[in-house]
């Protein structure tokens, strides 16, 4: 598992795609940025103006949702298209066990995830650093909050990874996998919301709570902050959501042709 | 008893149709082993179960004496294979993807990319990446792979496709070097008959998914040696005569047909002996074949 890990990041880190991917992500944190920065600069009143907790509330709103549909791009990053280059036979060809190549592509997908957003918060935090000009009163208990939401996001986000893994191990076709993705996790919350709409069914509504999207939609409204608890829950949906999106696709991993 | 490098046992893979139909083969240490076959004849399937690309339907098959999925993989690390176009990272340059490959396969020495490149012509390819290959270079990377970790058996399917005549000689000579030098077993299917005649020690017809017939080089030789080919009204009569003179290297086949296997420089001596002897000559013939006649023949004739 070692050497398998070694080699995907040494072919990863030899790729543009994870630097284009957060030179790409840096311009819209500098766009943010900036955006804050200018309407600072048409505020007269200093008491009113954004400072750094301001960022840390943008991203405690739009994070959770983002990060979750980031290890989508992660996936596909991960995963190199090696169906459609056919280069996943060079590695079967050796007698990698399936299981490692798999399990290998889901810990790298974790590794790109927590490397490149690492990454995007250093230069977030630096760019609000430089261009909001440090924290602001409220930057304590905005900071607390950023850390819960992180903390009942992180299973969540392992969960999408999980899901990415599956489907690319298994689909060909990259679109196709963006598809099944995104339905993955629009389509049961909505389709549930639509039940609970037209007939009231309490259950439909326990179920939809249970879903990672949903979780994740509280976290947004400071569910964590209010009841710690909460994180308990996200890491229990994270990790059974893990469990089932790996099991299932290495199911189908393991006796699929490989081209 | 020497135990086969491979060695299967009623090997079946069912599509929609039977791709590998109860395959029964055997491939013994240091043999070079040429698969012959029609495009779909199962060539390719046979060799993606040995290298686990895909599980057979039925049947089963050892590796150096082993069976079961976690041993084959096992024993697949004494494997190269080089299965149909080789497939690499566009984006990588040859030596960023041998190294990617040794890396993940734990093979230790930093300096076994650079030499497998000069073994296989590609030391100078420099920061050209794999998309922007030819053929001939995509092959010949696909060989460095293929002989990445020294292995004991070779797999190759279709691996001379888009070399240039130089190449396909280079290849040659790397492939011999590997068999007489390592003792490497070799497994080799193409479509370029005369170029497997060089090399096979052995070979295996499939038709149809199925095993026509396991045999080595030296039968075929035998088989398929120079004649003279005879026409004649009456068999018995011209062998009588042929036995007569001294000359006992010649078959008679059915339809008053006569193979001679001497004299083949010297056909009017022979028809002056058959027609002094009463012997009606119908036509006389020098008759040359090669594994390409003899793979004809089995396949049933010129449709193959």
């Amino acid at each position: 598992m070692t050497h398998y890990l070694f080699g995907e990041m040494y072919r990863t880190f030899r790729r543009r795609y994870l630097y284009l991917t957060v030179a790409v992500c840096g311009l819209v944190l500098l766009s943010v940025t900036s955006l804050f920065a200018y309407a600072n600069s048409t505020v007269e009143d200093a008491s009113q103006r954004m400072h750094l907790d301001m960022l840390l509330l943008f991203f405690i709103q739009f994070l959770p949702s983002i990060g979750l549909y980031f290890t989508l791009l992660i996936g596909d990053m991960t995963f190199s298209e090696e169906h459609k280059i056919q280069t996943m036979r060079n590695t079967i060809f050796f007698g990698m066990p399936r299981i490692t190549v798999y399990l290998g592509k889901f810990v790298n997908c974790l590794v790109y995830c927590f490397v490149v957003m690492a990454a995007l918060l250093a230069i977030a935090f630096g760019l609000g650093a430089a261009l909001l000009g440090g924290p602001g009163a409220a930057f304590g208990p905005c900071f607390r909050e950023f850390l819960l939401m992180l903390a009942g996001a992180i299973p969540l986000w392992i969960a999408g990874a999980a899901l990415a893994t599956a489907l690319f191990c298994n689909i060909q076709s990259p679109t196709m996998v963006t598809l099944a993705f995104c339905g993955a996790f629009i389509l049961p919350t909505n389709f549930l919301k639509l039940i609970n709409w037209l007939v009231d069914v309490p259950a439909a509504a326990k179920i939809r709570e249970l879903l990672i999207t949903s979780r994740l939609d509280a976290l947004t409204h400071g569910a964590a902050s209010e009841n710690p608890a909460f994180l308990f829950t996200c890491w229990a949906t994270g990790l059974a959501f893990t469990a089932a999106f790996l099991i299932l696709g290495f199911a189908g991993f393991s006796r699929k042709e490989i081209k | 008893m020497e135990e086969p490098v491979f060695a299967s046992h009623q090997l079946t893979k069912r599509y929609r149709d039977l791709a590998v139909d109860h395959i029964t083969l055997e491939i013994k240490p240091g043999q070079i082993y040429g698969l012959v076959g029609k495009n779909g004849a199962g060539k390719t399937t046979l060799i993606r179960m040995i290298t686990g690309q895909t599980f057979p339907t039925s049947g089963d098959f050892t590796l150096f004496g082993q069976s079961g999925e976690a041993n084959l993989n096992r024993m697949r690390r004494r494997i190269g294979c080089m299965v149909e176009t080789p497939s690499f990272f566009p984006y990588l340059t040859a030596h960023d993807n041998l190294e990617f490959y040794r890396i993940q396969r734990g093979i230790p020495g930093r300096e076994t990319a650079d030499a497998l490149l000069r073994q296989v012509g590609l030391a100078n390819t420099g920061r050209k990446k794999f998309k922007n290959f030819s053929l001939g270079m995509k092959q010949r990377l696909g060989l460095a792979l293929a002989l990445l970790g020294s292995p004991d058996f070779l797999v190759l399917d279709e691996p001379i496709n888009g070399l240039d005549p130089m190449g396909i000689v280079e290849f040659r000579d790397v492939l011999l070097q590997l068999n007489r030098e390592h003792g490497t077993t070799i497994l080799i299917s193409s479509h370029i008959l005369s170029e497997l005649a060089n090399l096979a020690t052995h070979y295996a017809f499939v038709d149809s998914g199925r095993l026509l017939e396991q045999i080595s080089a030296d039968e075929i030789r035998a088989k398929c040696r120079d004649c003279l080919e005879i026409a004649v009204n009456n068999a018995p009569q011209a062998a009588a005569l042929l036995e007569q003179a001294g000359i006992t290297d010649f078959e008679v086949l059915p339809g008053s047909t006569i193979r001679l296997y001497s004299h083949i420089d010297d056909p009017q001596t022979i028809s002056s002996l058959l027609v002094g002897g009463g012997v009606a000559l119908l036509s006389i013939n020098t008759h040359t074949s090669n594994l390409e006649d003899y793979f004809l023949n089995l396949m049933g004739g010129k449709q193959a």
